[in-house]
C-alpha cells in the first residue's frame, strides 16, 4: 500500500498543462466567461494532490470523496484487444469515476495493477498500441514502464476540475461528498458479467 | 426465314441477359469488396478515440457532472444518451454552426472534417460514456 500511496503521488505531482483548450472567451473586467464568444486556451493546472491509501474493515468507513479499490479472489471478465487475442483481467475499474476492483493473486504479483486501475477513475483509458508499451495505462502484460504523458495529465485535471466556469465561483470545493461509494462498489461486485468471487463477510 | 429471324432475336436477347447477368455479379461483387474494406480499415481503439475527444475539448462544455454548464449545453452523459445519427448530424456538425468546420474558427480542431472512421470512433467513444464499461488491466 505504500508503494501504491507513493507511484500515485510522483504522478500526480506538477499538476499538468494542456493546449489547444477550446472554452468560452473569459472577460477579465466581469470576471465570468462570455458563453457566446469561444477562444482557445493553454492551462496550467497547479494543482497540489495528497494521497492517502488506507485499507479499511467496514464499508461504512467509505465516504464520498473516496475512491476504492477492492481487492477479490477472483476475477472472471474477459477482453479481447484490439489484435483480436484474449486476455484475463486482472483488475476492472467501473467506468470514470467508478470504484476499482483487482484480484489478491495479480495484486501481489503487479505492483502496479492498484496505481493503473486507479488512474482509470481519475478518467484515463487503456492503451494497447505496441509502441506505447512504457505507458502506465498500457494493459497488454509486456510493459517496458509506467509513464504517464503530459496529455493524459492534462486529461485528468480536466477530469477533476470538470467545470471550468466553476473557479470563477467565489468559494468552490472539488468535492463529492454526497456521492455514494458504497453503492456504487456493491452494484458492480453484483454484476455477473464481471465473474468477480469474493467472500461476501468482508464486504460488509 | 420469320423463324430464323426469331431464333436470332431470342438469341441476341439470351446473350444480353447473360451479359447482364455477369455485370451485376460485377457490381454485386465490387460493392461487397468496397464495404468489407472500410470495415477492415476502420476498427476501434478506445485511446485514439479518447485522443479525438479530449482534442475537441467536448468535456469543457459538455461537462461531466449532472449539472449543465448552461441551459442549452447537454451533460456529457446526456450527449452519450442521444441516438448516434443525431450525434453526428446534429450535435457533431450542425450544432457547433461552423466553428470546427476547416473555416471555422477552431479549424485546427477539426470536427467537421475528421474522417468517417474518426467520426465513428468518437460516437462510439461518446456512446459508451452511459455503457459504464469495465475497463480491464492485465
Amino acid at each position: 500500500m505504500t508503494f501504491t500511496q507513493q507511484v500515485i503521488s510522483n504522478k500526480l505531482r506538477g499538476g499538468g498543462y494542456k493546449s489547444g483548450v477550446i472554452f468560452f472567451e473569459y472577460n477579465h473586467a466581469k470576471k465570468s466567461f462570455n458563453l457566446r464568444k469561444n477562444h482557445t486556451y493553454s492551462i496550467r493546472y497547479n494543482f497540489n494532490f495528497m494521497v492517502n491509501v488506507q485499507q479499511i474493515n467496514m464499508l461504512n468507513q467509505l465516504k464520498g470523496n473516496d475512491f476504492v479499490l477492492a481487492v477479490v479472489d477472483s476475477i472472471g471478465h474477459q477482453f479481447t484487444d484490439q489484435y483480436g487475442r484474449r486476455h484475463s483481467s486482472a483488475g476492472l475499474t467501473n467506468g470514470t469515476g467508478g470504484p476499482a476492483v483487482v484480484s489478491y493473486d495479480h495484486w501481489k504479483k503487479d505492483r502496479y495493477l492498484s496505481v493503473h486501475e486507479f488512474f482509470h477513475t481519475l478518467g484515463l483509458r487503456d492503451i494497447e498500441n505496441s509502441d506505447k508499451n512504457n505507458r502506465l495505462m498500457y494493459h497488454l502484460g509486456d510493459n517496458i514502464g509506467q509513464v504517464i504523458s503530459e496529455l493524459e495529465k492534462g486529461d485528468m485535471m480536466q477530469f477533476i476540475m470538470k467545470n471550468i466556469i466553476d473557479m470563477t465561483k467565489n468559494s468552490y470545493s472539488y468535492s463529492n461528498a454526497n456521492r455514494n461509494t458504497v453503492n456504487l462498489l456493491r452494484t458492480f461486485l453484483n454484476d455477473k458479467t464481471n465473474g468477480f468471487k469474493y467472500n461476501k463477510a468482508k464486504f460488509r | 426465314m420469320a423463324s430464323s429471324t426469331t431464333k436470332l432475336s431470342l438469341g441476341s436477347l439470351l446473350l444480353f441477359l447473360i451479359l447482364a447477368c455477369v455485370n451485376e455479379s460485377k457490381n454485386t461483387e465490387s460493392t461487397v469488396v468496397k464495404k468489407k474494406s472500410i470495415d477492415e480499415t476502420c476498427k476501434y481503439y478506445a485511446y485514439d478515440a479518447q485522443q479525438i475527444v479530449s482534442n475537441l475539448s467536448c468535456y469543457n462544455c459538455h461537462v461531466r457532472t449532472d449539472e449543465r454548464l448552461d441551459n442549452n449545453i447537454p451533460t456529457f452523459s446526456e450527449l452519450s444518451a442521444m441516438d448516434s445519427l443525431k450525434l453526428i448530424n446534429y450535435a457533431f456538425k450542425k450544432r457547433h454552426k461552423g466553428d470546427y468546420s476547416k473555416k471555422g474558427a477552431f479549424k485546427t480542431s477539426r470536427m467537421d472534417t475528421l474522417s468517417d472512421c474518426e467520426i465513428k470512433s468518437a460516437i462510439r467513444y461518446i456512446k459508451d460514456y452511459n455503457r459504464n464499461i469495465p475497463m480491464p488491466g492485465q
